[in-house]
């Protein structure tokens, strides 16, 4: 007997449907998995022998031979253990032949539970643009895929309950779509709660609303960790098309199991120094997303910056640039988006102390340009914002007038972010860090004064290239804080504000 | 080169660091060239009261070929030679208790230096120091002044600098050296070195070639760097510290000392302070206060008398408030903040503005300061 039963893979962030075919010959009592299964997937078999025996279904005694078709493709993980046991179970006779056009995906407990799964989301978005519209997944998979709107989602219990219910005794209920609510934001630190440093405060509002990267220099102490904490508590809310992506990605790694569904808060990832190239810009042999893509629409946050390997800084140039990163392994090859708000922070030099008023900095020059230089150029060149951030007094920390709570920031943010999406939305981009030179011709032209301005800059900083043109996108941000739809000389005068950082030059 | 340069190269290479042996062993013969000849027949009876390891020395340099060897090294190196029976060798040098006997030295070594001033002070200086020994050493070789170096880290490269910046002709800046002239210490300075040369400097040092920057060569280079000079700046000095020992060494040989005052709380120039306290620097807030010891003309500058002058209107709201808040004192950019009613982004456009027509300076730490060297502001009536 011949039994079909449609299952899907994945590659990545690209699915393909997986055939699962089981043929069950008399001979002697035989079980063979073929079409490059890999550990976990030849596994499979002791896991449906004892579910099916569990369930109360008699496992077939005679030579069986499951097919995952192409039976070109590596198949990976746990996802085909149900699909497996109902193929062997229509085989065997047990079940009628089940409907076409369906897709079965579940791990299997011994006694027949079925357990998540990683990856939900990527596969059933990428099955249902193919046309698949019914989906069997594990119950606690079920919210993932709830938010696929127009496809029916069957939440599976048990191999019991799915037999249960392709029989007609018992009908599962497919699970309610569910509407998105909105993103939403955590607040760890409130910008109330940062004392002084409106300077630096004032900085991070800018980089967020236009999503620029920004660079924290300061002495220990100067409050730059805690400025980049704070940051998610202003970032604006994510739109249901952003949490799909990050969901995706997040799915993938199996960070969504068990979760309501969605992730609905931007992305905070803070990697420590010793991380390597892989864990940061992705790797492993089945070219897994890194922090760069799991911070994707949100913050990717580096603290002590030069500390890093040079080589995995230098990783995030490409990623910085395009806004995607693309893994290559022996075993496969991933594009993931990569598209993230970089925090990056430092001291100003090896002791910390460089510009301090109260401790001497006991570095030597040739020590603070050994520092400075672990930075290359053409990574500070990407960074936007560089933020010098002052020495934080004991006056600051005990008597300041009452700072800005982080709503009131994230209101203008979000505010100067819709100015953004509407001016962008036949460019195929939403925020002004995304801008090529075409588009910044476009939107951003100084004239006169302006004009002038930028020329003593480029002049008096020493400005590459690029480096002007991201002073350009930063003014157009400052200007859309203010609702300007013009870029004003003191919007220019600001932008190049962020960049006159004095720590690492003029030594 | 000619043979009485041999044989200087060849005793001084034999007594190394001791330019006094030298001398003395030179006043035991009418003509090196016996001395060497003796030597060569291992006749030590001149020699009999030198150390064994000078006379092993030698006699080993005493070889033709190990003179051949190290003359076309010398050469090659575009390394010149200059000893105390040259026109070249410096004048002033040449009075004191204990000159060189050999100078070794690259680039073109004028005849006459024409006002030689050295400017000294610590590595470890501070933005206070780098500005004035910039600009003291740039208004220096403007007028005609050469400023003597010891091109270390801080004042030393900052006065070396501003000099080459004056883009005067002839010699402005000469780098006394405390290693082998083929050595770059500190080894990110050869960019400096070279600039020096290409700007028609000069590098000189007593040690032989190859010589490592030791601690102790310090102490012997900075008896050269004053005794060549006609007076000595110091431009920051700590408690103890090295630039203090070259001012004792110049008064020792009759220079006059010139000293920058500073803060009277400043740790880096305590040294200054003192010396001008006690009477034994004269003070100088610009380079006519050092001209004016040595020629009639010297003029009556100030030290920032090619400032350009803007008025205090011109400054606008916030550069004004900006204005009036440094000028006591400077500030980061949080204090201004609370100085002046404004928020955070007026206050950036305003800083580059103000930074940009350099009314003020950004220092480490986010700090603004005045500019009081390229600009005044004017108050008008």
């Amino acid at each position: 007997m011949l039994a079909k039963v449609e299952s899907y893979g994945l590659v990545a962030l690209n699915g393909y449907p997986v055939t699962v075919e089981t043929d069950i010959a008399s001979g002697l009592p035989n079980y063979e998995t073929v079409g490059l299964p890999d550990t976990a997937v030849r596994e499979s078999r002791e896991r449906v022998h004892a579910a099916i025996r569990h369930s109360g279904f008699a496992f077939p005694s005679a030579r069986i031979t499951v097919n995952l078709a192409p039976a070109d493709l590596k198949k990976e993980g746990s996802v085909y253990d149900l699909p497996i046991a109902l193929s062997i179970l229509e085989a065997s006779g047990a079940l009628r032949p089940t409907p076409k056009g369906m897709i079965v995906l579940g791990e299997l407990a011994l006694d027949g539970t079925v357990r998540p799964i990683s990856g939900i989301l990527p596969m059933l978005i990428d099955a249902f643009d193919k046309g698949y519209t019914v989906f069997y997944v594990p119950k606690d998979n079920a919210a993932e895929a709830a938010y696929i709107h127009g496809a029916t989602v069957f939440p599976v219990e048990s191999l019991s309950a799915l037999v249960q219910h392709l029989r007609g005794e018992t009908p599962l209920i497919p699970a309610e779509p569910k509407p998105f609510t909105g993103g939403t934001h955590r607040t760890a630190v409130d910008f109330s709660e940062i004392k002084g440093q409106e300077a630096a405060k004032r900085a991070a509002e800018v980089a967020v609303a236009g999503n620029h990267n920004i660079l924290l220099c300061g002495t220990p102490g100067s409050g730059k960790t805690m400025l980049a904490r704070a940051i998610p508590s202003i970032l604006p809310d994510m739109t249901f098309e952003e949490a799909l992506e990050t969901t995706k990605i997040h799915s993938i790694t199996g960070a969504m199991k068990g979760t309501d569904g969605l992730v609905t808060e931007r992305p905070f990832r803070a990697p420590h120094h010793g991380a390597s190239v892989a864990a940061l810009v992705g790797g492993g042999s089945r070219a897994m997303p890194g922090e760069i893509s799991l911070a994707h629409n949100g913050v990717l946050f580096l603290d002590e910056l030069p500390e890093f390997q040079r080589t995995v800084l230098e990783s995030l140039r490409q990623p910085l640039e395009d806004g995607f990163v693309t893994v290559s392994r022996a075993a496969a090859t991933a594009t993931y988006p990569a598209r993230f708000l970089l925090v990056a922070a430092m001291n100003p030099c090896p002791c910390g102390n460089r510009g301090s008023r109260t401790k001497p900095c006991t570095c030597t020059t040739a020590q603070i340009k050994r520092y400075a230089g672990r930075i290359s150029g053409p990574l500070l060149d990407r960074i936007d914002l560089h933020i010098e951030m002052t020495e934080v007094g004991y006056r600051e920390i005990t008597e300041r007038r009452p700072a800005e709570p982080s709503e009131t920031v994230r209101a203008r943010v979000t505010a100067a972010r819709a100015i953004q999406r509407e001016r962008f939305k036949n460019d195929g981009i939403r925020t002004n860090a995304e801008m090529n030179g075409p588009l910044i011709r476009r939107y951003c032209n100084p004239a006169g004064e302006s004009e002038k301005l930028l020329r003593d800059a480029f002049r008096r900083l020493q400005l590459s290239a690029r480096a002007y043109q991201r002073v350009l996108k930063v003014a157009r941000t400052v200007a859309d804080l203010e609702n300007s739809p013009e870029i004003r000389p003191e919007h220019y005068a600001e932008a190049i504000q962020y960049r006159s950082m004095s720590m690492l030059s003029d030594l | 080169m000619d043979e009485t340069k041999r044989l200087f190269l060849w005793l001084n290479y034999a007594t190394s660091m001791n330019p006094r042996l030298f001398m003395e062993l030179l006043s035991r013969f009418d003509d090196l060239s016996e001395a060497r000849e003796a030597i060569l027949k291992k006749d030590f009876g001149q020699f009999s009261d030198v150390s064994e390891t000078v006379r092993d020395r030698l006699a080993a340099a005493a070889d033709d070929r190990f003179l051949d060897r190290y003359c076309a090294w010398l050469e090659r190196n575009g390394v010149g030679v200059v000893t105390p029976e040259d026109d070249e060798y410096p004048s002033l040098l040449s009075e004191i208790y204990d000159p060189p006997s050999v100078l070794f030295y690259k680039g073109t070594l004028p005849k006459e230096l024409p006002l030689p001033i050295a400017m000294v002070g610590a590595r470890q200086c501070t933005d206070y120091g780098r500005e004035v020994a910039k600009l003291l050493g740039e208004q220096l070789a403007a007028r005609g002044a050469t400023v003597v170096t010891g091109l270390a880290a801080g004042i030393d490269s900052a006065a070396a600098k501003g000099a080459l910046s004056a883009g005067a002709s002839g010699c402005p800046v000469i780098g006394v050296l405390g290693c082998g002239i083929d050595v770059i210490y500190p080894q990110n300075n050869g960019e400096l070195y070279q600039s020096v040369l290409d700007h028609g400097g000069v590098l000189v040092t007593e040690f032989l070639p190859k010589t490592p920057p030791l601690q102790q060569n310090f102490p012997i280079r900075n008896r050269i760097l004053s005794g060549i000079s006609r007076g000595v700046a110091v431009i920051e000095a700590g408690e103890r510290s090295g630039a203090s020992i070259t001012a004792d060494c110049a008064r020792e040989q009759g220079r006059e000392v010139f000293a920058v005052p500073g803060r009277i709380t400043d740790p880096m120039s305590i040294g200054t302070n003192r010396m001008i306290a006690r009477g034994e620097a004269k003070p100088v807030t610009c380079a006519a206060d050092i001209l004016s010891e040595f020629c009639d003309d010297a003029g009556d500058d100030v030290l920032n008398g090619a400032a350009k002058r803007v008025t205090f209107t011109s400054l606008g709201g916030i550069g004004q408030e900006i204005y009036m808040a440094l000028l006591q004192g400077e500030k980061n950019a949080d204090e201004l903040l609370d100085w002046i009613d404004c928020s955070a982004q007026d206050l950036n456009a305003a800083l580059t503005r103000m930074l940009f027509s350099e009314v003020i300076k950004q220092l480490p730490g986010r700090i603004y300061a005045l500019d009081t060297i390229h600009t005044v502001v004017t108050f008008d009536q």
